[in-house]
């Protein structure tokens, strides 16, 4: 049952891809990009339709949602028949096999990764639900959406709910569909979202760089401990680094390109990010500032009207949903600007030894710091923009943290060491994205490439 | 005639010659990279934690326990809440209204006291116990309709007793009770 609804959430995710794909046929799109992303955003919108069947009254079940993909599924299909017969000649598919010629190291990484990779699935798929933010949220929500068929279920009124029942409803809504196919556990999505990560972030380094470099951050993102450790727990954390950092990477490529097929896959991705947690929308604000600097440059103001209407309306529709029908306001924030210079030493000092612990981000920072240093002369024309919006998005959360009300909120420390060490998973991809695209690391790879290939 | 072959068989050579070492360049990358990765295993802690602890501990972890059952996983990483929790569930009807302790009551008990999670989070027993509600005892006034329908009571540590509408003799450390007794509960 649940191989149905996986491949209907792979559908649903592919057609709207080839729907913004339109007829773009300087398009140069990767597989492994198109898989990672059909997930992502197929289960993102399968959470969106539930919030549409909810606020109609229609019951939310497996055929009420295969209904509904489906039909939009064959709708694209119709439209979009000449790109989908094009689409194989825009994925390069040279996968000729000779052995004097492979990539070895290459392969050792790759098999490095897929071991990792599939420990993490092991271990997410054969142990239970145990953390406690999933048992008292995430999880809950799933099992009773899938029982109950709506989103505004009975736990509200019986204050079995728990504040991690108001999270935007992405996450549980992702584990309600696994429930709703026949599942005993959700695990299948954490697994799922993470994988989607994996590939799409090779994908995308695939396009600026070289395998063997893409392949080795690749490497470096699944052996981050920290984030590896929650890689199996049914978490929000890893699904929103998901759709802000590969949204925002998505962004930085159509500020490069200018393909409109880019600029919709990132402002969708962005509006899932704020469909995962509300703290996400910092990555969104970043974007929006690249997006005011691109209509200001080109005096076209219609991809900011765009982008503003994709990316901020389920930010706007979930808190009005939160207020109006579940009646409860976010207020968890000291709404005026103030100046606290104790508070924020010791924020910038959790920071530091947060961002720098070898035992939780083992090289990740490090490796960014040095291929900063490394690209210094030509810091400000190579990928500027993408180093732009990583530091804007980190000044914007480490300002949510400051700005925290301690009376509402648990104190700063408390928050900053758990909540904040897992919100760095949101830069993780970016900041490797960055090391292995910026100009003397690709150079360094390319000499690897040359020297392998006799070239040199 | 003889010259022509000796320069088609010298460029054959050559080209054997180069295949080879391009093999040898290619395991030589390789060889490197291996080097790098086993660098990097032995100087950053972090990448040690992660193949010794995450990688190789819990997958033998798995392999070890691979026949396990969901109750027993469950009773691995939750322990004696979750024992508890299964006992409460199966003696209760699904449309039970449960009123339990609160917090307080279960501080210095055999339940799990570090963190938050634990029989004593009403949310996170609202996770195993679902469709039956829970109430707390603290939240009388906010629930009023609900306290009225109360159906099974908690008992912890002997709290709970005196909300029955009926003398329990035993001494009893925990158990989930009917708030009244019926012909069919006698």
């Amino acid at each position: 049952m649940i191989v149905i609804g996986l491949v209907i959430v792979y559908l649903l995710g592919l057609s709207v891809l080839i729907a913004f794909m339109g007829k773009d046929d300087e398009l140069s799109i990767r597989i492994e990009e198109l898989a990672g992303l059909s997930f992502l955003i197929g289960i993102g919108l399968e959470t969106v339709f539930m919030f549409i069947f909810d606020l109609i009254h229609l019951e939310i079940n497996a055929f009420t949602l295969a209904t509904l993909s489906l039909l939009i599924v064959t709708a694209i299909y119709f439209y979009h028949r000449d790109t989908i017969q094009g689409l194989f000649n825009k994925i390069p598919g040279n996968y000729r096999f000779h052995f004097k010629e492979t990539n070895f190291a290459w392969g050792i990484l790759f098999l490095t990764v897929l071991i990792a990779l599939c420990v993490s699935v092991l271990k997410s798929l054969f142990w239970t639900t145990a953390a406690y933010d999933s048992i008292a949220g995430y999880d809950l929500m799933g099992k009773v959406i899938a029982t109950e068929g709506k989103l505004f279920v009975s736990l509200f009124k019986t204050g079995s709910s728990g504040g991690r029942a108001i999270y935007p409803p992405l996450v549980e809504g992702s584990f309600a569909y696994a429930y709703l196919y026949g599942m005993d556990s959700s695990k299948i999505i954490t697994s799922l979202t993470y994988l989607s990560l994996l590939l799409a972030f090779y994908g995308l380094s695939r396009k600026y760089a070289s395998s063997l470099n893409a392949i080795f951050f690749t490497l470096l993102l699944i052996v981050t401990p920290e984030m590896y450790s929650h890689s199996s727990m049914s978490l929000t954390n890893i699904p929103s680094a998901a759709y802000a950092a590969i949204g925002l990477l998505y962004l930085f490529i159509w500020f490069e390109k200018k393909q409109r097929y880019y600029f919709y896959v990132a402002s969708l991705l962005l509006a899932l990010n704020v469909w995962t947690r509300n703290d996400g929308i910092v990555f969104n604000m970043a974007g929006f500032l690249l997006m005011v600097y691109y209509a200001i440059k080109n005096k076209s103001w219609k991809e900011i009207a765009i982008y503003s209407a994709i990316s901020l309306a389920p930010f706007v529709g979930w808190t009005i949903y939160l207020k109006y029908k579940i009646g409860i306001v976010h207020d968890r924030f000291v709404t005026h600007l103030f100046w606290d210079s104790d508070r924020l030493l010791r924020e910038l000092r959790w920071i530091k030894s947060i961002t720098f612990y070898l035992m939780f981000y083992g090289l990740v920072f490090y490796i960014f710091i040095f291929t900063i240093v490394l690209n210094f002369r030509n810091v400000h024309r190579d990928k500027f923009a993408l180093l732009t919006l990583i530091l804007i998005s980190f000044i914007l959360y480490a300002g949510i943290y400051y700005q925290l009300d301690e009376v509402k909120q648990d104190p700063l420390d408390i928050m900053m060491s758990y909540s904040f060490k897992r919100g760095l998973f949101y830069f993780i991809p970016l900041v490797l994205f960055y090391s292995a695209t910026c100009k003397p690391v690709q150079l360094f790879f390319e000499k690897i490439e040359q020297f392998r290939l006799g070239k040199t | 005639m003889a010259k022509k072959r000796r320069t088609q068989k010298k460029r054959k050579t050559d080209k054997r010659e180069i295949k080879f070492s391009k093999l040898r360049i290619n395991l030589l990358i390789a060889l490197g990279v291996i080097g790098l990765l086993y660098l990097q295993y032995k100087t950053v802690p972090g990448y040690n934690y992660f193949v010794k602890r995450q990688v190789i501990k819990e997958s033998r972890l798995i392999l070890e326990n691979f026949s396990f059952t969901l109750d027993q996983k469950y009773q691995v990483e939750l322990k004696r809440d979750y024992k508890s929790i299964e006992y409460v569930k199966e003696n209760t009807p699904d449309s039970a209204v449960i009123l339990m302790p609160p917090p307080d009551v279960f501080k210095n008990t055999i339940f799990n006291q570090r963190g938050a999670w634990g029989i004593k989070s009403k949310i996170w027993s609202t996770y195993f116990l679902y469709p039956r509600i829970l109430i707390q005892e603290n939240e009388r006034d906010m629930y009023p309709e609900l306290y009225n329908r109360i159906t099974h009571v908690m008992v912890i540590n002997q709290w709970g007793l005196d909300k029955l509408n009926y003398r329990v003799k035993r001494w009893m450390y925990y158990t989930v009770l009917p708030i009244r007794l019926t012909d069919s509960v006698e």
